[in-house]
């Protein structure tokens, strides 16, 4: 229970107990009418916290679901969790809309006579599928029966291991993820001698090369990953850690790089080699032994710096320095994102990365293998083609699929969809429609993640647990109670002897608390695990550092030819992961990081690119590779070189609900189809498309209005060494305090203003900010800000109350990003301007807007330079169920109002209430807004300026401090801290 | 035309008007004859401006139960064709006044036979300018808030908000308006009485407020009169001076300027006087009042639309010289993107119609010509409709952020309706004015009959 | 009408006149014999008539009109600051009742209330609006015609009859 403050215990506190299954949550009523028989945990206008685990990717963070009247309202990290510590990404905190998606499948249905899915009994949905496996058991074979899940470990793995072996069949569990990392594993095995996916640790680098790994997007678990990378890249004390990104395409995670290497697709091993070469050359890094300068010179034989330069398409200088600077680290790092449907050569730029790590032994204290991540179990792209191959060939009379969905993202080539056509019978527990599921005849919908018991364990070491948080939106059950119940049905109660699920994760983990030692009783160890929200040892001891092989490894030659036509890039994004999280309005909604576009898909193309085709934004282009075609909408944007095309994947659902479907456009339909035999995992020699303009558009519904800042100074940086050098001379920077001692007379008319107890103030640290957006999430949550869909944002009328906003370096075309939100100002201009005071300053200096005092006149955002004052254009709905996740502490907006951020005040009072039950005044750190909560890398600090010994009030005299528009003399109270750059050079 | 001749009646005389009465029953014989039996095409007019109300009022309907969505209104322009109706309406309502009061102040003889109806139009344009800050509003219902009137949540107006400027302002202006175009139909009400029998009289009795025209009367009344010109001539200045600082007041590029006072009502003139023209033409044409508006009075219209369109040009000239000359970039990047952006052609329209079109009238050929006279007065008012855009929405879309600038594209459906029912109420209030009230003054009319042309 | 409630058993002879030369020269002609004019109607405001009567141009509405523009000023000032002192509401950073905004209100009532107590001085002292028109009124002096009205005792009343027609006026009446 390291970092967790008094107030979190209290809050986990209340999870001792069975959770809170609690009745009456499927149908709304109208009246209020207290409980007779109240629930357990349920004390109306006080939340329950719960410790649960996100089971959105499988990156499993543990987090903490806020219960408010028996409904999960927000989620948030569980500070005590090993991988989220306390925060959560854009996707975690999006989960809700999973649970609430008005799209779930409502019931236990199957196909009828007319192709049609109808409603059916529970009863007769298990009777069902226990006769069909009754028939499958007798008529015999091993392999008849499929059951096609996605990443699950621990006791459902268990279970669904044990159920399937009580059917008679062996090795029918297949889980697929769509990223299953097999180049990274083949290069592991190649390099470390481990098919696996280890555990890396960033913090304790000092020099991080990343070869195309979105770590902060996507890659393995990337909120874990933005909290190291938190820890390692901004600076400390008047030093900076320094990070390169070599990859073709700027994302989200190259951007935050101090230097993008730009590639040609495919080509990033051969800077890996180029820097090999240089150390081994200069004999820059001192020590390696002598057998693996040889091993390593055979290997870099052909690969000259000016070579190696030519076959990536970048400045040799660019090698070398970075070379120069991994040879100079102490514990320098590479990672390489070992996913081939992504990149061709994926698996030959992971060995390179991982030979560059073993070059220092400092390295391999970062990577673990003996902490492998879940993922090292999930079936290939190949284990997968085997399935399609033996579902076409009438081997598998029984496909049971729990949210897994192939049918999306495996090639288009393979056409799985078919192939499941010739399985007679294909269940779906899937707890939401989607393409995979549309396609079975009987459907069993099972709980979402929030609704059941379980547990699930990312890596080892580390097991979250889930548990309900609240009854079952739907009519729908957990999955391991189906199979227990249809397990009775079809065996006996003695194969079967659980009442429920429930029962069984208690017996799996009676196990661990033998291992534990067995301190207390079985029910106190059961209990804390559940109050922690899981089990992971205090003290993991260290793992032994991985073997370094010597094994032959050739790369293709320098100077291999591209391919016909448009280079283009796949890539994911922290929004959609594989296209799973589509639905979710919030991750719709909320702009992309680099290009600001929300509600559908499109082609990154090169400005002049563009040009030189004759393409403007939002002309439908029709990208055909040899294939599949895809259709999108064109985006001159500065993210991809001259000449290269890039399209995210995701989107492009043809059957995920009304917010995911007929949005452009599913890239993985561009697949290659072949296999590449050595790692198992999609065989890409590289992707290039024929673009064709259809002529018709799709606009893209953007929320950027330039992509540069017209020299206005919104965003600034420093560099590192003016930095130290003001540090170093006591410069003050030039704020205008939004406090008293702001006042000055020559440009204030009017007298300073006093502050009651309290000014609350946020600082915004750009240096730590990585554009990830989890903090727009965060507020979209706690203060029910209206999600508008895609044609409103067309329209520009968004409602995000902050958001980071992306602009291009107008030299550079590189991408700064600010977190821009209400700023409170002392002298703010939106507040005099209304005719009945609808907004007006709080005694702690809070731009209070009063949304039952507005009428609407919308001056307030006309005189807002900082444009972050929303409209409410309608009443915004929201479909049921969705509606049951609106935060009751926050009144919804009507039609006609004017809004925006409000510091959370809601919070503001909470803190206050539970101060004065204590006597004393809000401290610092008492509480914090929803954006800063969650922000992974601590970028928002919120505090009050009145309390001198705040971290707000220490950190706005920091030499980075600055204001925005400070020359209009609002005395803004959200003071930024300059992005600190550092040049890389050789 | 000069101002300091004291006695109106002497250059009455040089310009010769009003022509061809030679007694005063004439007079109100030729005004009063307009005021019956004014035929179908006069109904079917009154009936499809009727028909245009009520296409605004659905569209307003709409827009209540739906939101202000319903306009393409967006962030982060906020306000666009309903805010520009709002001013070009309550621009156009200046000319009335200003004809009726400052040129009463001046003595200008051309005023006669024009003040009247103008002021008449003054007080239909503040009536639907007044209607468009309620449009534009996102909780119509509850509008009332911006009263100052004692509550119990006593919660009072901000007194330091431009709208509530506005809304005082704008509501002097309707009732100081209305008086004094009431005030100044008194004795012509009066006259209708004595001439009429039965129920008509006993309406317009009722309306003349038992008016006797004593030589008390003429004094008290002239005494009143007098000092509501002395009055509302301040009262027109400020009246759009307050409206211009709606957003001068404001710190968006593009509104924040000094100049805005001055700039406003002289555009606000200009539009207005383009409107008279445009009014006066076809009623002078269909009441057959060519001897009593004679061309002559057109032709000092046309004048002073030239004084006002060359302010109104300089004014452009200096706003585009203070964004270089002052250093601001936002407002030096929101005047180049006024020139060369999305609205630009709405720019150079707006240029053109205001500024170089009014030159054309510097030739008397053009300003005697009527159809040429009406087609400018069609023009300037285009190009001061667009002004407006042009301020208000071209200003907000390129504000000190760049990442929020956007543009609103086209007006929806509902604007467009509401647009139209603007109009047509604005018509139909004048027609059924034309109809039922004495278009021209009366007694003023008699007194500037030279006395000599009295026969009888 | 001046003297009107006291005289109103009086006669009255209402002389009738075509043109203002006519009726100008009939009150010079009246003044000149002493012949007190109570009232000359004309169909409209005429400088004239004003002059040949002796009359100021301006009547004592002005001090209505004074009295409305200064308890405007007083008005507008005091709302502007009595309701924002009710919450002293601290917007835009500036003192809650602060003092340049309130021009503005002062300002418009100033104009509101000075016109408002303009037209009520003008109706006030026409005693208007009233229901019946006086006695002496004939409909034709709003059209075409302007009139005298001369107050007369039993002794005087027929040669004041007499000077009216032989002043010009084309009909004499007299009114009891």
């Amino acid at each position: 229970m390291q970092n967790l403050n008094r107030r979190e215990f209290l809050k986990l506190f209340g999870v001792c107990g069975t959770g809170a299954v609690l009745s009456g949550c499927s149908e709304p009523k109208r009246y209020l009418i207290p409980y007779i028989d109240p629930p357990e945990d349920v004390t109306p206008g006080v939340a329950a916290y719960y410790a649960t685990t996100c089971r959105e990717c499988p990156a499993g963070c543990g987090m903490i679901a806020k219960n408010r009247e028996g409904r999960v309202i927000k989620v948030e990290g569980n500070p005590a969790h090993p991988i989220s510590g306390g925060k959560l990404c854009m996707r975690g905190q999006a989960s809700l809309h999973g649970l609430y998606n008005p799209d779930r499948f409502t019931g236990p249905m199957r196909r009828g006579a007319t192709g049609q899915l109808e409603p059916i009994k529970w009863e007769n949905g298990q009777d069902l599928l226990a006769s069909t496996v009754n028939g499958i058991a007798r008529r015999g074979g091993t392999g008849r029966i499929v059951f096609l899940t996605d990443l699950i470990t621990g006791s459902l793995e268990d279970m669904t291991a044990y159920w399937l072996s009580e059917m008679g069949q062996q090795n029918g569990h297949v889980m697929y993820e769509t990223y299953a990392y097999e180049s990274l594993r083949q290069a592991n095995k190649v390099v470390f001698e481990n098919d696996a996916v280890p555990t890396y640790r960033l913090d304790g680098l000092d020099f991080l090369i990343s070869f195309n790994a979105d770590f902060l997007e996507t890659w393995i678990s990337n909120l874990e990953f933005a909290r190291q990378f938190g820890e390692f890249h901004p600076l400390k004390g008047d030093k900076k850690n320094k990070f390169i990104f070599v990859g073709p395409r700027l994302s989200m995670t190259a951007n935050n790089a101090d230097l993008w290497i730009q590639t040609r697709p495919g080509m990033e091993y051969a800077v890996a080699l180029g820097m090999l070469r240089i150390i081994l050359d200069g004999g820059l890094i001192k020590g390696i032994p002598a057998d693996r300068r040889a091993y390593l010179g055979a290997i870099t034989a052909d690969w000259s710096v000016e070579k190696a330069a030519a076959a990536a398409g970048c400045d040799p200088g660019m090698i070398s320095a970075a070379a120069g600077e991994f040879a100079r680290a102490a514990r320098p790092m590479a990672i390489a994102d070992g996913r081939s449907m992504f990149s061709a050569n994926a698996t030959e730029t992971a060995v390179a990365a991982n030979l560059l790590c073993t070059l220092n032994p400092k390295s391999l204290d970062a990577v673990d293998f003996g902490r492998p991540h879940s993922y090292s179990k999930t079936a290939s792209a190949q284990s997968m083609k085997g399935l399609a191959d033996r579902m076409r060939a009438g081997e598998v009379d029984l496909l049971l699929i729990y949210r897994a969905n192939p049918v999306f993202s495996l090639p288009g080539e393979w056409d799985f969809a078919g192939a499941m056509k010739s399985v007679p019978n294909v269940v779906s527990f899937s707890p939401a429609v989607d393409e995979t599921s549309s396609l079975a005849n009987l459907v069993l919908p099972a709980n979402y993640s929030f609704e059941t018991w379980g547990d699930y364990s990312p890596r080892q070491g580390v097991s979250g647990f889930l548990q309900p948080i609240m009854g079952p939106v739907f009519n729908t059950r957990g999955l391991g109670d189906i199979l227990i119940s249809t397990g009775k049905k079809v065996k006996s109660e003695i194969s079967f002897p659980w009442r429920d699920f429930n029962l069984a994760l208690q017996g799996y983990w009676t196990r661990a608390y033998k291992d534990s030692g067995g301190s207390g009783t079985f029910r106190s160890f059961w209990e804390n695990l559940l109050m922690r929200g899981g089990y992971w040892p205090q003290s993991p001891s260290p793992s032994p550092a991985p073997s370094i092989t010597t094994t032959a490894f050739s790369f293709p030659a320098p100077g291999q030819k591209p391919g016909k036509g448009m280079p283009v890039v796949v890539y994911p994004t922290i929004q959609f992961f594989d296209g799973r999280t589509a639905n979710h309005l919030w991750v719709q909604e909320i702009p992309d990081s680099m290009t600001q576009t929300t509600w559908g898909g499109w082609v990154e193309i090169h400005p002049e690119t563009a040009r030189e085709m004759d393409l403007g934004k939002g002309d439908l282009i029709e990208m055909k590779t040899d294939f599949g075609v895809v259709e999108a909408p064109a985006l001159p944007i500065y993210t991809v070189p001259k000449g290269v095309a890039a399209i995210p994947v995701g989107q492009g659902h043809t059957n995920f609900g009304r917010f995911a479907d007929g949005l452009p456009a599913n890239p993985f339909k561009l697949m290659p189809s072949g296999i590449d035999m050595t790692s198992g995992g999609i065989g890409n020699p590289g992707m290039y498309a024929a673009v064709r303009k259809t002529g018709a558009s799709f606009d893209i519904a953007h929320t950027d209005g330039s992509f540069s800042q017209h020299g206005r100074d919104f965003w600034q940086t420093i560099s590192l060494d003016e930095r130290n050098k003001m540090a170093a001379n006591g410069t003050q920077p030039y704020i205008d305090y939004p406090l008293p001692k702001g006042y000055d007379e020559s440009k204030d008319f009017y007298p300073p203003h006093e502050h009651k107890d309290y000014r609350w103030s946020m600082v915004v640290d750009m240096d730590r900010c990585i554009g990830c957006g989890a903090c727009v999430v965060g507020c979209y949550s706690e203060n029910n800000v209206a999600v508008v869909k895609r044609e409103q944002v067309l329209m520009g009328r968004e409602m995000s109350w902050i958001r980071v906003q992306r602009y291009f370096d107008d030299e550079t075309k590189l991408a700064r990003w600010l977190v821009m939100l209400c700023q409170h100002c002392d002298n703010a201009p939106c507040e005099y301007v209304c005719p009945i005071f609808a907004p007006q300053h709080s005694v702690e200096g809070l731009n209070n807007q009063i949304y039952n005092r507005c009428f609407g006149t919308r001056f307030c955002s006309q005189n807002d330079p900082y444009k972050v004052r929303r409209f409410n254009w309608y009443s915004f709905s929201r479909p049921s169920p969705l509606k049951w996740q609106l935060n009751p502490d926050v009144t919804v907006r009507q039609k006609g109002i004017m809004e925006k951020c409000s510091f959370c005040v809601q919070r503001i009072i909470e803190a206050k209430i539970e101060a004065r039950q204590k006597g004393r005044k809000v401290k610092d750190g008492d509480f914090t807004t929803a954006c800063a909560q969650t922000c992974p890398t601590n970028a928002l600090i919120f505090g009050s300026l009145l309390d001198p010994e705040s971290r707000v009030s220490r950190m706005i005299n920091d030499v980075r401090a600055y204001q925005v528009l400070v020359e209009l003399n609002t005395k803004p109270a959200v003071i930024y801290l300059k992005r600190v750059t550092q040049e890389i050079r050789a | 035309m000069t101002f300091v001749e004291s006695n109106p009646r002497t250059y009455l005389m040089e310009s010769g008007q009003p022509q061809g009465l030679t007694s005063y029953a004439d007079a109100d014989m030729q005004i009063i004859r307009t005021m019956w039996h004014p035929g179908t095409f006069y109904w079917f007019c009154v009936a499809m401006t009727g028909l245009g109300v009520a296409v605004g009022a659905i569209a307003w309907g709409y827009q209540i139960a739906t939101g202000i969505g319903a306009a393409n209104v967006m962030h982060p322009v906020m306000w666009a064709s309903y805010l520009t109706n709002f001013v070009f309406w309550v621009g156009i309502a200046h000319s009335g006044t200003l004809i009726s009061a400052i040129l009463f102040l001046f003595r200008a003889s051309w005023r006669t036979s024009v003040s009247r109806a103008s002021e008449a139009m003054t007080i239909f344009a503040v009536m639907i300018a007044g209607l468009f800050p309620l449009i534009h509003l996102g909780r119509v219902w509850i509008v009332y808030w911006i009263l100052p009137y004692p509550n119990q949540r006593n919660l009072w107006p901000n007194f330091q908000s431009p709208l509530v400027f506005d809304v005082i302002a704008i509501s002097t202006y309707l009732t100081v308006s209305f008086l004094f175009w009431y005030t100044g139909m008194i004795p012509d009400l009066a006259t209708i009485r004595d001439r009429t029998t039965g129920m008509k009289s006993r309406i317009y009795g009722f309306l003349a407020l038992g008016w006797e025209g004593s030589n008390d009367y003429w004094r008290h009344y002239g005494t009143a009169y007098l000092f509501f010109a002395a009055l509302a001539t301040p009262l027109v200045i400020s009246v759009h001076s307050v409206v211009s600082w709606d957003f001068a007041l404001g710190i968006s590029p593009g509104w924040h300027s000094t100049i805005f006072a001055p700039y406003f009502v002289a555009g606000a003139i200009h539009s207005g006087l383009a409107m008279v023209l445009v009014l006066l033409i076809p009623l002078r044409k269909i009441y057959k009042f060519e001897n009593l508006l004679t061309i002559n009075v057109l032709e000092q219209i046309a004048r002073t639309i030239i004084l006002t369109g060359l302010i109104v040009g300089y004014s452009y000239a200096v706003e585009h010289f203070m964004s270089v000359y002052s250093g601001n970039e936002p407002e030096r990047f929101q005047y180049e993107w006024r020139m060369t952006g999305y609205y630009s052609w709405l720019y150079w329209i707006m240029v053109v119609c205001n500024v170089f079109v009014p030159i054309a009238l510097f030739f008397k050929k053009v300003r005697t010509n009527l159809k040429a006279l009406f087609s400018i007065g069609i023009l300037v008012l285009i190009g001061m409709w667009f002004e407006r855009l042009v301020i208000i929405a071209g200003s907000q879309a390129r504000e000190y952020d760049p990442y929020s600038w956007g543009v609103y594209k086209y007006p929806s459906i509902v604007e467009w309706g509401i647009l139209i029912g603007s109009f047509s109420l604005f018509f139909f209030l004048f027609l059924l004015f034309a109809k039922f009230l004495p278009t021209i003054s009366i007694t003023e009319l008699k007194e500037a009959i030279p006395p000599e042309e009295i026969k009888g | 009408m001046r003297g009107a409630a006291f005289m109103a058993n009086q006669t009255a002879v209402v002389g009738t006149f075509g043109n203002m030369e006519e009726v100008v020269k009939a009150i010079r002609r009246l003044k000149a014999e002493n012949i007190p004019i109570d009232s000359v109607y004309s169909p409209f405001r005429s400088s004239e008539i004003r002059e040949a009567l002796g009359e100021p141009s301006l009547g004592p509405g002005r001090f209505f009109t004074l009295f409305g523009a200064i308890a405007g000023i007083a008005t507008g000032i005091f709302l502007a600051a009595y309701t924002a002192a009710q919450w002293r509401f601290i917007v835009g950073g500036k003192y809650p009742i602060p003092y340049v905004p309130t021009v503005i209100p002062a300002f418009e009532f100033l104009i509101l209330l000075a016109v408002f107590f303009s037209l009520g001085g003008m109706l006030w002292m026409n005693k208007m609006p009233k229901r019946q028109l006086s006695k002496h009124y004939d409909k034709r002096f709003s059209q075409d015609l302007f009139g005298i009205v001369v107050y007369c005792s039993a002794s005087d009343c027929d040669s004041i009859y007499a000077r009216m027609e032989q002043f010009g006026a084309r009909e004499v009446r007299r009114i009891e």
